[in-house]
């Protein structure tokens, strides 16, 4: 028995959406991180589960670069994310907004 | 000796570099150095000639970027003979007469040697395409020499000149690849023959006219697209100034002569009434406001609009002796008003102010530099004998009969030309000094020699003109055969 | 011959060139020496050369072309070319005799000067220029000639450049003279598009066109246009209404200048300018009386102005202004041959009258105010002599030079143009009066002389008598040169080549008869009045004194109808158009952007949540695009 496509698809928009709202709501720069993860993961989902459909390895493959890549994405941000602590004091999102033309 | 261009251009570049790595103290000899052999090379190289194509002679060709129709190619016909000459002699004046800032020397004189070996890129290409990149390059050299030494308004100055000319060449640059899309060629022999055999379209031709109207006139500074130029002239520093209103103002009238008449077709030809007018306008307007002005370096800026007229009438109305005129205008405005701009800047320094109400009683104790200045005053007063009259009067005899009242318009513009000018003579060298003990204007041996070859120059094209009116009817007669392709 | 031609302007610029290099090293003596026989040395060319013109074949000669202005491809070759025939051999030799003269004079007028070479280089310089203008065998050349007198009057009239006044009046001068410098420009354009040559003389020559009448095609219509133009040049050049404004400013220069430049040669370049031209003024009726109106409106005004003035060169500069309305009186009445001989003589006695002013000024340390003279006749002896000549000869008393060629500029008014002839005549009557008024009250009545200067007078030397007395002894006997009431034509005969010469008029006796009697009775008039004039009777003076004083407010009415709109129109476009228009238009580009951006950046808030949100709804936006279009990417 298997698990029909559409199952794989419905969660991954679940989790998709809730990362949206998880990046767009909250102000602490961590769990923002954690709701793009989410987010990465939820295409991670689908890539994996239309190759195992499609018969074809590039989802896998792709799945791996897209960790490999959020893994260095992660550990690049918390490394900014240390360095506005360190100078501001703060790293609340909605007060860091030097970027406002 | 077809690769006239190619030394003339490289050399000055050559001198460039090695000014960059030489100590500062050498590099106005190498400057000097650099642009005299220059100088000395276009002269020997337009009087032993070359190879000739259709007109032109000195013909090279050589690849850039083929794929994009972009080459190094030149040639040399008579008008653009005269203008290289007096780009390299300007050159040659910028560097040697004027002392460079003293906090930036190197790159004062590095910036006129590439502006000056860019403008003769421009003058001599038969790319099109390369003509453009030259047109828009030598501004980078004049808007830093702008902004890094240029007067107190100077950023004011170099964003202005920048935007204007910028906007009429972005138009140009469009009309230039339309051109190409539809002939599949940037070469400029090409394109004319294309052109006078009539197999482009019309409405694209329209546009090509329109655009590099704009642009050239734009550059030639006239009304009403002068805005930027009493700033500008104003603010650049002098070495720069000379090349800026004697030779880069000109790529506007050459322009005009080379491209948008032939290249233009009907269109172009219906503009010129139009032309003619804004030329007879820009001579009492720019008298008008050369008239109402303080400072002298500003009347001599002002008073450029006022001769540009002149010779943009002489460039369009399709008139032999007018066209020669024209070209020949354009080699006595750049001896005539860099003279003067050299002596304002003389004043300037040695008596610290350009303004008149500080000035007077120059005469009594700089006699030499009094009537040198005088001279340069009454040969931009087009007096006869000096080489002022000579183009003047060709253009407007040129001119009359096909535009009467224009040409009388601008005749009259003499009457402005002697009001403004005496009237800063009357002020400054007259007179008695006005405040403090008057400093001397003292000249080097350099500074002298050259102010006295171009005093020689505004004589002796006045009384002997015809060689270079040969050499620049060789131009006329060509591209106004073009013009009327049935004659062919 | 041809060379001969060539060194009567060569001659004075090789002079103008040394004086003007290394004058200041060469000392007075050696400065003004070559001055003074470079232009003896024209002289004796020109006399040379016009000795040769009575005997060649065409009363002509010709120099060879030398290039000037010549563009291949067309038909336009304009050469250095000088010819001479009658008309400028007179001309010439009054040019450079006169010149001489004056060089002579001011050798010892101007030392001491700082400027001392640089005068003679200046004048040099204006005899090669009067010399060209008047020998020029094509119009550029003719042109070169008019506007360098031009260059050299303004460089003569500022001479002494440390005076404010000196250098506004030599300024005016110059822009008043291009202005009808333009006019001549024009014209010469016209003539260019009609005649489709500038050369005068040859075969294909304008002068030549114009006297073949049968194959000549230009319109009527278009000959009076060339012809007005060409007086609007004469007339700048002439002083002539309204442009009459610059001679008596011009003043200002050294009185040598005045009498050479001012009186006797380049303001009589106008005259020669339409004289040379009758043929076509002959074909307008318009422009002869357009002529003769001003000549006569401006001599009548001039003379009325004369009366008033206490400056004892204005009284002469307005005189000469009045002098060349009569000479334009002449032109305008067809009678050229009375114009030319009028300048001729008028070119001996005013040169000789301002020479002789110079003189009492020289005497008086630079005392140039009527007021401050009288009693000079008895200390300044050969001076006031050789002024009493100069004064009778213009006054029109025969039988010395004016009186000959004043009547037959007033016979010819007569039989042409009556009103016109009212206009001269009264003119003539008024120059009598203020000339003798000026010489009663120079060297006659009480000294008012102040003590010092009356003892310590500057006599003239030889250098000032000599030309003195030769232009006093050419003032008395140029009259008989053409006096046809005693039967001597010899000047009408010279110029008939040229010009042919008026039927003999039956009106002759009567014009004479009036001229002589106005002639007496108008200095009878001021002598009387003059005779023992008080010095408080000078102070006064009343408002119609005041009005014709000022030449009937004529400056007043330019700088308020010409300067001052034109000064305004410069203001307003160096300051609204320029400062607003045009960098407007700059303006407007610019702030367009900014307006544009600063409507743009509210949307870069800076709050991260904010991108996201907008992202997600374009995502959502694109998609469903994509999905109600169906368009798929990829393949």
């Amino acid at each position: 028995m298997s698990v029909p496509l559409n199952y794989y698809i419905v969660l991954s928009m679940v989790l998709f959406a809730l990362g949206i709202a998880g990046v767009t709501t909250r102000r602490n720069p961590i769990l923002i991180f954690m709701s793009i993860e989410l987010m990465l993961n939820a295409v991670n989902l689908s890539l994996i589960a239309f190759g195992r459909y499609l018969g074809d390895a590039g989802g896998q493959m792709l799945t791996i670069f897209v960790m490999a890549v959020a893994a260095a994405e992660v550990s690049v941000g918390l490394g900014i994310l240390i360095a506005i602590f360190r100078t501001k004091d703060n790293v609340d999102v909605d007060v860091l907004n030097g970027l406002k033309g | 000796m077809n690769e006239l261009i190619l030394v003339v251009v490289a050399l000055p570049l050559v001198a460039a570099v090695l000014a960059s790595l030489m100590s500062e103290k050498s590099t106005k000899a190498i400057a000097i150095l650099g642009s005299a052999i220059a100088c000395l090379v276009s002269i020997f190289g337009i009087t032993t000639g070359g190879n000739i194509d259709r007109g032109f002679h000195h013909i090279f060709n050589a690849p850039w970027l083929p794929k994009l129709g972009l080459m190094f190619s030149f040639g040399l016909d008579g008008m653009s003979s005269l203008l290289v000459l007096l780009t390299t002699f300007l050159t040659v004046v910028a560097v040697t007469v004027v002392p460079a800032p003293k906090q930036a020397v190197r790159g004062y004189y590095i910036s006129i040697l590439i502006a000056g070996a860019l403008t003769n890129v421009a003058f001599a290409s038969l790319n099109v395409l390369l003509f453009y990149i030259a047109f828009e390059a030598a501004l980078i050299p004049v808007l830093i020499s702008i902004g890094m030494f240029g007067g107190a308004d100077r950023s004011k100055a170099a964003i202005q000149f920048f935007v204007f000319t910028v906007i009429g060449s972005l138009l140009l640059l469009s009309a230039i690849i339309g051109l190409r899309i539809e002939t599949g060629t940037f070469d400029y022999l090409t394109l004319k023959d294309s052109v006078a055999s009539g197999g482009v379209n019309p409405s694209l031709l329209r546009w090509f006219a329109i655009a590099s109207f704009v642009a050239f006139a734009t550059k030639a500074a006239l009304v009403p697209l002068h805005a930027w130029l009493g700033r500008a002239y104003v603010n650049t520093p002098t070495g720069m100034l000379l090349l800026l209103s004697g030779a880069m103002a000109k790529l506007g009238i050459y322009g005009l002569i080379r491209f948008t008449l032939p290249l233009g077709g009907e269109y172009a030809e219906s503009l010129v009434p139009l032309i003619v007018t804004l030329g007879a306008v820009s001579v009492v307007y720019g008298a008008a406001v050369a008239a109402a002005q303080s400072d002298i370096k500003a009347v001599i800026a002002f008073s450029s609009i006022s001769h540009m007229g002149y010779i943009v009438i002489g460039a369009v109305v399709g008139d032999d002796a007018a066209r020669s005129g024209s070209v020949l205008q354009m080699l006595n405005h750049g001896i005539t008003t860099g003279a003067l701009f050299i002596c304002c800047d003389y004043i300037a320094r040695f008596r610290g102010s350009r303004q008149v109400a500080d000035l007077g009683g120059i005469w009594s104790d700089s006699p030499l530099f009094s009537r040198l200045l005088l001279l340069f005053t009454f040969s931009s007063v087009a007096l006869p004998l000096t080489n002022g009259f000579v183009g003047e009067f060709l253009i407007l005899l040129g001119a009359f009969s096909q535009f009467p009242i224009q040409t009388s318009v601008a005749a009259a513009g003499a009457v402005g030309s002697a009001v403004y000018m005496l009237w800063m003579i009357q002020r400054s060298v007259y007179g008695s000094p006005k405040s403090g003990t008057p400093k001397q204007i003292v000249l080097g041996v350099s500074e002298r020699s050259v102010l006295l070859a171009l005093a020689l120059m505004v004589i002796g094209i006045g009384i002997a003109p015809s060689p270079l009116l040969a050499i620049a009817s060789d131009n006329g007669h060509k591209v106004s055969a073009a013009m009327q392709p049935e004659v062919k | 011959m041809s060379t001969m031609l060539w060194l009567i302007p060569l001659i004075p610029l090789i002079g103008a060139i040394i004086n003007g290099t290394i004058g200041p090293k060469l000392g007075e003596r050696i400065s003004s020496g070559i001055a003074i026989l470079s232009v003896i040395g024209a002289f004796i060319a020109a006399i040379t050369v016009v000795s040769g013109v009575s005997s060649s074949a065409g009363h002509s000669v010709e120099s060879d072309a030398v290039a000037w202005m010549t563009v291949p491809g067309t038909s336009l070759s304009i050469p250095f070319s000088f010819h001479v025939d009658p008309l400028n051999g007179g001309m010439l030799l009054v040019i450079t005799g006169v010149g001489a003269l004056i060089h002579i004079y001011s050798a010892s007028y101007m030392h001491g000067d700082k400027g001392f070479s640089r005068y003679f280089a200046y004048l040099n310089l204006f005899v090669f220029f009067m010399a060209v203008l008047v020998m020029a065998g094509n119009l550029p050349l003719l042109f070169v000639g008019w506007e360098g007198v031009g260059l050299a009057s303004y460089l003569l009239i500022g001479f002494w450049q440390e005076k404010w006044s000196a250098t506004q009046a030599a300024k005016k001068a110059f822009i008043v003279n291009r202005i009808g410098d333009v006019a001549l420009l024009i014209a010469m354009f016209i003539m260019f598009r009609e005649f489709k040559t500038l050369n005068l003389y040859g075969d294909s020559g304008i002068l030549t066109q114009l006297s073949s009448a049968s194959t000549l095609h230009v319109q009527t219509g278009v000959a009076t246009v060339i012809a007005l133009l060409l007086f609007g040049g004469a007339a700048g050049k002439s002083a002539q209404l309204p442009l009459f404004v610059w001679l008596p400013d011009a003043m200002e220069g050294p009185t040598p200048v005045s009498a050479l430049i001012h009186a006797a040669t380049m303001v009589t370049a106008g005259v020669y300018l339409v004289c040379r031209f009758h043929l076509l003024f002959e074909m307008s009726p318009l422009a002869l009386q357009v002529v003769a109106w001003t000549g006569g409106l401006t001599a009548l005004v001039a003379a009325c102005t004369g009366v008033a003035q206490w400056d004892i060169k204005k009284v002469l500069a307005y005189s000469t202004v009045s002098q060349l309305g009569l000479m334009f009186v002449a032109c305008g009445c067809g009678a050229f041959t009375a114009a030319m001989f009028h300048v001729t003589t008028h070119a001996f006695f005013k040169a000789l009258l301002f020479l002789g002013a110079g003189a009492v000024i020289h005497a008086l340390h630079g005392e140039q105010d009527m007021r401050k003279m009288g009693g000079l006749a008895s200390k300044i002896k050969s001076t006031h002599l050789l002024v009493l000549v100069g004064t009778i000869a213009i006054a029109g008393i025969p039988p010395l030079a004016g009186f000959w060629s004043k009547d037959e500029i007033l016979l010819a008014a007569f039989d042409h143009n009556k009103p016109v002839y009212g206009l001269a005549a009264a003119t003539s009557a008024l120059t009598a009066f203020y000339m003798w008024r000026m010489y009663m009250l120079t060297f006659q009545g009480k000294s008012r002389v102040d003590e010092h200067t009356a003892h310590h007078l500057h006599l003239p030397d030889a250098r000032i008598v000599l030309p003195l007395s030769i232009l006093g002894v050419l003032s008395v006997l140029a009259g008989f040169l053409n006096a046809p009431a005693v039967g001597m034509h010899f000047y009408s005969d010279w110029l008939a080549p040229v010009i042919s010469s008026p039927e003999h008029s039956h009106n002759s006796g009567l014009v004479m008869g009036i001229s002589v009697l106005v002639a007496f009775v108008a200095s009878a008039m001021s002598v009387a009045k003059y005779k023992n004039v008080s010095p408080e009777s000078m102070e006064k003076s009343g408002a119609i004194f005041a009005f014709f004083g000022s030449a009937m407010r004529i400056d007043d009415i330019y700088a308020a109808v010409v300067v001052k709109p034109l000064t305004g129109l410069a203001t307003w476009s160096s300051l609204s158009v320029e400062r607003n228009g045009a960098r407007g238009i700059l303006r407007m580009g610019h702030s367009t952007v900014e307006g544009l951006g600063k409507t743009v950046r509210r949307w870069q808030s800076g709050v991260v949540g904010d991108y996201i949100l907008s992202m997600a709804f374009a995502l959502i936006v694109i998609i469903s695009i994509v999905l109600v279009t169906g368009t798929r990417g990829g393949n």
